[in-house]
C-alpha cells in the first residue's frame, strides 16, 4: 500500500498540480454527468412533493387516509368509524380538499396557464383536539375562529381582504380571516394553500354532509401498543384505507410516464456522461505511459499501478461529484418550473416547491460520480498496468491495442439476441395496479450495449471499398484493423444515436396517434370545462343549471356532456365517466381498441350495467371485454375497450343514466356542443365566456392545439437532454481521437518523412472521424429503430397501457444521422489539424 | 549540381549549442557515412537534412530547393519527391500490409494504379519478400521489416536517401544482409545515400566517410 501511496503522492497529483486545468475540466466533465442526473431527479421529487405538502402543515403526516369507494363519505361513515374503533385513542380528521382557480388571474388561453390553488376544508375542533394547541398559529380560542379563509404570509394579501375564486363553474368571494405566521419548528402553510373551517367549506364546496377522506392519527398509548396497526385492519374491512404516504404513492402512480421520461433520460446523460470520464481518464493514462514504464521497470507491480490508477479516480470523482451536486442543486432550481408546470398541465394541482438537497440526494449523486469514475477508470487502468513495459518505453512498438474480449464482436450479437428474447416476456405486476416492465428494460438495456458492441463491424463494412488516395488508404486501414478505442467511439455514439432515434420514433408515434386519436373523438364545435379545472385529470364539475342555460343558447344545435369521478379500485385511483352514449355513438367520437359486439353497446343484455374500459385500465387490472367487475357496490359488464390517451391511471365509462343512479348527479365535467350549421364558433365561445366567467370555453382548433401544447411541452426535456447526448458522445469521439492520434505520434512523424502534409494527415483524421461518425451513425439509426419499436410496442404498452401507432419520422432521423457525420467530421478536422501540428517525434532529438 | 548542400548549419536546444557550422555536399550516386558519439549532432542534422526539422542559421539545398524558402506543405512535397528514408525502429505503419507500405508513397505522388502494383512486385522481389506481400508488419521478423522499409524508401526512386541507423535493432548477421541490400539498391538507383551509423561495417557499404563531434565535422575522409 506505501508504494501505492507514494505513486499518488509523488506522481499523480504532482500530475494535478502541473495540469490544473486538464484535472479541473476532468473534474467538470465528471460534475456534468452527475449534476444532470440530480438536476432532473431533484426537480421531479420537488414537483412530486407539491402532491402532499399541502396538508402536511396543517395535519401532520396520517397514519392511514380513509376515503369511500365513491369518492366521498358520509357523516354517518365517521360515526361508525368512531364505533368501529371504540374507545382507541385514534383522532379522526375529515378533511374536504378541491383546487381553486382565482379570478382575477386570467392566464393567457392556454390550459394550465392559470395558477392553481388548493382550498382545505378541516374541522378545527378535531384538529385542536389533535394537537392540543392552536394550528400555526391559528387563534389560541379555536371555537371562534372567524369565518372565511386562512392564507400563508407568503400569498401577500391581508386579513379583511377579499379573494375571488372560481370553484366548478362559480366564481365565488371569500374574505381572508388571518394570515397564519410562520412558526418555527411548524410545517408552514404552504403558499397556494387556502385553510377553512369544515362546514364552512362544505356549504362552499356544495358537499352537503359529505368529505373527501378522513385521516387517521393514531396517538401513542400504553394500553395499545399496537395501536397503528390495528386501526388500520379495523378500518380496512369496512372503507378504502391506504398508508400515510398513500397521497405519494398515488401522485407517484399519476406522474409515472412523465417521471419515467425524465429518468430514462437523465440516465443517457449518465451514460454518455460516463463515456466522456473513460475518454479523458484512458487520455491521463496515454499521457503518462512513459512514467508507468519507468515505475515497471523499476520494480512496481501491475497490481500497485493498476490501484494507484483507481483511487486517483475515485478522488477525482470524489471532487467532481462535489462539484456535480452543487451543479445539480442549481440547475434543479431552473429546472422544478419547468417540471411543474408540465405536471400541473398533466395532473392536477402541484405546488411548485423549491428544490431541496437532502443528505440522502448528495450521497447518492456523490456515489454516482464516484462509480462513474471507478467504471470509467477501470480499463484504462487495467491497460496500464497490463501493458509490458517495452509498449510503453519503446516508441517504436505498435500501440496496445487492448484485449480480446473487447474486439469480439459476437457478444454484442448476442446481447442483441438476448433482447429480442427479454422483450417477449410479460410485465410485473404490482398489487394496486402499478407495473414495471423490468423486462422490457432489460431488453432495451441489453440492446444499446449490444448494438454498441456489434457496431464495430460497421467499421469494415463502410471501408470495404477501395482507398482513392494515399489519404484514404492511412484512414481506412486504421478503421479496417480497429483498436478498442475506435470500439469504443462508435459504441458511444450508436448508444447516443441508438437512444435518441428510438425516443425520436416513440414520441412521433405518440404525436402521429394522439392526432389521430384528437381527429376521431373531437368533433364538436365548442368545449367547456370549469375554469377551475387546470389540468387534463381535474374533475371539476359544472352545474346542471349551467348546463340547462348552455342548452338555451340560440346557436346550440346539441349538446352533450360528460359526468366523472374518480375513485379507488382495487388499491389505485381510476377515473368513473358517465357518457351520453347516443351522442356519441351518432357521432362517431369513440376510438375503439376492441369494439363492442353491438353498436348500441349501452344497452345492457344480461341485466348487468354495460361498461367501457379504456385500455390503460385494461393493461393496468387485467381486465377484458366480457369480464364482470364490482364497482361501488355496483356490476358493470365490461362491453368494449376505447383507446384514451388523457390518463394513463385507467377510466371506466357508463352510460349517462347509470352513472347519475350510482352517484346522484346532474352535474357535468366537459360538456360538448354542435353549433347550427354557418354559426361562427369563435363569436359564440367569446359570448359564453363573457356570459360565464366561471367556465373555460375552447373552440375546437383551440382544444387540439392546447392538446398538442401540452403534449410537446411533455417531451421538450426529452429533446434537450437528447441534444446534450448526442453532443457528449460527438465530445466524446473528439477525445477518442485525440487519444488515438496522440498515440500514433510515432506514426505520424513516419507519414510526415514521406512527405505527407499537414493538411492530409488532417484529412486522414477527418475520414478517420467520418468513419467512426458514419458507423456509429447507422448502426444507432438502425439499432434505434427496433429500440422505437421496443419503447412503442412493448415498453409503452406496459407502463401505459397506450396502443400507439408506429410512426417513422424518416427525414428527422436522416437529419439526426446527418448532424451526427457532419458534426463528427468537424470535430474530427479540428484534433486532426492540432495533431499534425504538432512536432515530430520520432525524429526529434 | 549535388544532391545536397549544407551550408554552415547551426542549431541549439535551450541555449546549448548542438551544430556549430556543419557544411558538405553530396553528389548524385555518393554514399556517405555521417559517424560520431552520441550527442555529437547526426541526428540533428538528419532533421534539418529532412526537413523535419529547422537550423538557427545557415542552408540545406537538396536538388537545388534551399529548404529555409520551403513553408511546410512545401517541404512536405518535397520530401515526398525527392526524399527516401530508412529507420532503426523501421517506422511501417501498423495498420497496411507490407506491400501497402511500400506502396504509399507512389500513392502520395499520385502514381497510377497499374504503375504503383508493378513497382511494389518488382521491389518485393528484389528485396526479398514477396511471399510476405500481404503480412502486417507485427507479424513479420525484424530483418523482414528493415527490407520493407528499405523498399518504401526507394519506390519513388529519390535523388537522397536518409537512412539513420538502419541495423541498430538487428542482430549483426541480419545486418549485414540489410545494409548488402540498402548499398545494392541505391547504386542502382543512383541515389545519394547519407548513412548516420555507429557501425564500423555500415562504414564499409560507403566511400566517404564524415567524423562529427561536439556539434562540428571534424573529419571528412
Amino acid at each position: 500500500m506505501s508504494t501505492v501511496l507514494l505513486i499518488l503522492k509523488r506522481c499523480a497529483l504532482r500530475h494535478w498540480r502541473l495540469a490544473l486545468r486538464q484535472q479541473v475540466a476532468l473534474m467538470l466533465i465528471l460534475a456534468l454527468g452527475s449534476s444532470v442526473y440530480l438536476a432532473v431527479r431533484l426537480a421531479s421529487n420537488a414537483a412530486l412533493s407539491g402532491f402532499e405538502t399541502f396538508t402536511d402543515g396543517i395535519t401532520r403526516q396520517p397514519d392511514w387516509t380513509v376515503r369511500a369507494a365513491s369518492g366521498s363519505l358520509h357523516e354517518k361513515d365517521l360515526r361508525e368509524m368512531r364505533e368501529v374503533l371504540s374507545h382507541r385513542p385514534v383522532t379522526l380528521l375529515p378533511v374536504v380538499e378541491e383546487t381553486v382557480t382565482p379570478a382575477a388571474e386570467a392566464g393567457n388561453g392556454e390550459i394550465g396557464s392559470r395558477p392553481t390553488w388548493r382550498l382545505l376544508g378541516v374541522d378545527f375542533v378535531a384538529l385542536l383536539n389533535l394537537r392540543g394547541e392552536a394550528p400555526a398559529g391559528l387563534g389560541a380560542n379555536m371555537q371562534a375562529v372567524r369565518s372565511g379563509v386562512y392564507v400563508s404570509p407568503k400569498l401577500g394579501v391581508k386579513e379583511g381582504q377579499e379573494l375571488k375564486l372560481i370553484v366548478d363553474d362559480r366564481v365565488i368571494a371569500l374574505k381572508v380571516a388571518g394570515v397564519v405566521p410562520e412558526t418555527l419548528g411548524i410545517p408552514a402553510l404552504p403558499k397556494h394553500l387556502l385553510l377553512m373551517d369544515l362546514p364552512e367549506a362544505q356549504t362552499l364546496l356544495m358537499r352537503g354532509d359529505k368529505v373527501d377522506r378522513v385521516e387517521v392519527l393514531a396517538q401513542d398509548s400504553e394500553l395499545f401498543p399496537n395501536l397503528r396497526e390495528e386501526t388500520g385492519e379495523l378500518l380496512k374491512s369496512h372503507w378504502q384505507v391506504t398508508g400515510g404516504a398513500n397521497r405519494r404513492q398515488l401522485a407517484g402512480t399519476m406522474t409515472q410516464a412523465f417521471r419515467l421520461n425524465l429518468t430514462i433520460l437523465s440516465l443517457l446523460a449518465l451514460l454518455v456522461g460516463g463515456y466522456l470520464i473513460f475518454q479523458a481518464l484512458d487520455g491521463v493514462v496515454l499521457r503518462r505511459r512513459e512514467e508507468i514504464g519507468i515505475l515497471k521497470s523499476l520494480g512496481v507491480t501491475d497490481r500497485e499501478i493498476q490501484l494507484a490508477f483507481l483511487i486517483e479516480a475515485a478522488l477525482l470523482g470524489l471532487c467532481g461529484g462535489a462539484l456535480g451536486v452543487f451543479l445539480g442543486w442549481l440547475g434543479a432550481q431552473g429546472a422544478v418550473g419547468g417540471v411543474t408546470k408540465t405536471m400541473n398541465a398533466l395532473y392536477g394541482a402541484t405546488s411548485e416547491q423549491q428544490a431541496a438537497l437532502s443528505a440522502g440526494e448528495a450521497a447518492l449523486a456523490l456515489s454516482i460520480s464516484i462509480v462513474a469514475s471507478l467504471i470509467a477508470a477501470w480499463w484504462p487502468a487495467r491497460m496500464a498496468a497490463c501493458t509490458p513495459p517495452a509498449h510503453m518505453l519503446g516508441r517504436h512498438a505498435t500501440p496496445f491495442e487492448g484485449g480480446t474480449v473487447w474486439r469480439v464482436e459476437w457478444i454484442g450479437w448476442a446481447m442483441m439476441l438476448a433482447a429480442l428474447l427479454l422483450a417477449q416476456l410479460p410485465v410485473l405486476r404490482f398489487e394496486n395496479g402499478t407495473r414495471l416492465p423490468l423486462a422490457g428494460y432489460a431488453a432495451a438495456l441489453f440492446w444499446l450495449v449490444g448494438a454498441g458492441l456489434a457496431a464495430g463491424s460497421m467499421l469494415r463494412f463502410i471501408t470495404r471499398r477501395r482507398a482513392l488516395s494515399a489519404v484514404w488508404r492511412v484512414a481506412f486501414s486504421h478503421l479496417r484493423r480497429p483498436t478498442v478505442r475506435h470500439r469504443f467511439a462508435v459504441a458511444a455514439l450508436a448508444s447516443a444515436v441508438s437512444m435518441t432515434t428510438g425516443m425520436t420514433l416513440m414520441v412521433a408515434s405518440f404525436d402521429h396517434t394522439m392526432r389521430g386519436w384528437i381527429d376521431r373523438t373531437m368533433k364538436a364545435d365548442i368545449y367547456i370545462s370549469s375554469a377551475g379545472a387546470q389540468s387534463a385529470s381535474s374533475t371539476h364539475s359544472i352545474s346542471a343549471k349551467t348546463v340547462a342555460e348552455l342548452a338555451q343558447d340560440p346557436a346550440v344545435a346539441e349538446l352533450a356532456y360528460v359526468q366523472a369521478r374518480t375513485m379507488l379500485w382495487n388499491g389505485g385511483e381510476v377515473l368513473v365517466l358517465g357518457t351520453n352514449a347516443v351522442f356519441a355513438h351518432k357521432h362517431g367520437l369513440y376510438a375503439w381498441v376492441e369494439p363492442p359486439k353491438k353498436d348500441e353497446w349501452w344497452k345492457a343484455d344480461d341485466g348487468i350495467t354495460p361498461a367501457i374500459i379504456s385500455e390503460s385500465w385494461s393493461e393496468r387490472f387485467g381486465t377484458r371485454v366480457g369480464d364482470a367487475i364490482k364497482l361501488a357496490g355496483h356490476q358493470v359488464r365490461v362491453v368494449a375497450v376505447n383507446a384514451e390517451y388523457g390518463n394513463e391511471r385507467g377510466s371506466l365509462t357508463l352510460p349517462a343514466e347509470a352513472f347519475r343512479e350510482w352517484f346522484d348527479t346532474d352535474e357535468a365535467w366537459r360538456v360538448a356542443i354542435m353549433l347550427k350549421p354557418g354559426i361562427d364558433a369563435e363569436s359564440v365561445r367569446d359570448r359564453i365566456q363573457r356570459a360565464q366567467p366561471g367556465l373555460s370555453v375552447f373552440t375546437n382548433a383551440h382544444l387540439r392545439g392546447e392538446a398538442l401544447r401540452i403534449f410537446r411541452q411533455t417531451f421538450s426535456v426529452t429533446h434537450a437532454l437528447e441534444v446534450i447526448g448526442v453532443i457528449v458522445a460527438v465530445a466524446g469521439l473528439g477525445l477518442a481521437l485525440t487519444s488515438l492520434l496522440l498515440e500514433r505520434r510515432p506514426e505520424l512523424a513516419t507519414l510526415r518523412s514521406l512527405g505527407m502534409t499537414r493538411s492530409e494527415m488532417a484529412r486522414s483524421a477527418a475520414l478517420e472521424g467520418l468513419g467512426v461518425a458514419c458507423s456509429g451513425a447507422l448502426t444507432g439509426i438502425a439499432a434505434g429503430v427496433w429500440l422505437g419499436w421496443l419503447l412503442v410496442y412493448r415498453i409503452n404498452k406496459q407502463c401505459f397501457g397506450w396502443t400507439l401507432q408506429f410512426h417513422a419520422v424518416w427525414w428527422h432521423l436522416a437529419a439526426l444521422g446527418v448532424a451526427v457525420i457532419v458534426v463528427g467530421v468537424l470535430v474530427a478536422v479540428l484534433v486532426g489539424r492540432w495533431v499534425a501540428m504538432l512536432p515530430a517525434e520520432h525524429t526529434e532529438e | 549540381m549535388p544532391v545536397l548542400e549544407v551550408e554552415s548549419l547551426t542549431k541549439s536546444y535551450a541555449e546549448r549549442p548542438i551544430l556549430r557550422g556543419v557544411s558538405f555536399k553530396l553528389e548524385q550516386g555518393e554514399r556517405v557515412a555521417l559517424l560520431g558519439p552520441s550527442g555529437s549532432g547526426k541526428t540533428t542534422v538528419l532533421n534539418c537534412v529532412g526537413g523535419v526539422g529547422r537550423a538557427d542559421s545557415g542552408s540545406v539545398r537538396i536538388a537545388g530547393h534551399a529548404l529555409s524558402e520551403l513553408n511546410v506543405d512545401e517541404l512536405a512535397h518535397l520530401r515526398r519527391r525527392h526524399i527516401g528514408t530508412v529507420f532503426q525502429f523501421y517506422h511501417l505503419l501498423p495498420t497496411l500490409s507490407a506491400a501497402e507500405n511500400i506502396e504509399l508513397p507512389l500513392q502520395l505522388l499520385g502514381v497510377a494504379t497499374g504503375e504503383r502494383e508493378k513497382r511494389v512486385r518488382e521491389l518485393l522481389e528484389r528485396v526479398g519478400i514477396s511471399h510476405r506481400a500481404a503480412a502486417l508488419p507485427g507479424q513479420l521478423s525484424g530483418g523482414e521489416m528493415q527490407r520493407v522499409a528499405i523498399a518504401r524508401a526507394v519506390v519513388h526512386r529519390p535523388a537522397l536517401i536518409l537512412a539513420d541507423e538502419p541495423t541498430g535493432s538487428l542482430d549483426s548477421a541480419t545486418g549485414t544482409q540489410v545494409l548488402d541490400l540498402l548499398a545494392e539498391i541505391v547504386r542502382e538507383t543512383s541515389a545519394a545515400m547519407l548513412l548516420v551509423t555507429h557501425s564500423p561495417e555500415a562504414v564499409k557499404h560507403c566511400e566517404r566517410v564524415l567524423r562529427m563531434q561536439d556539434g562540428q565535422i571534424m573529419e571528412d575522409a
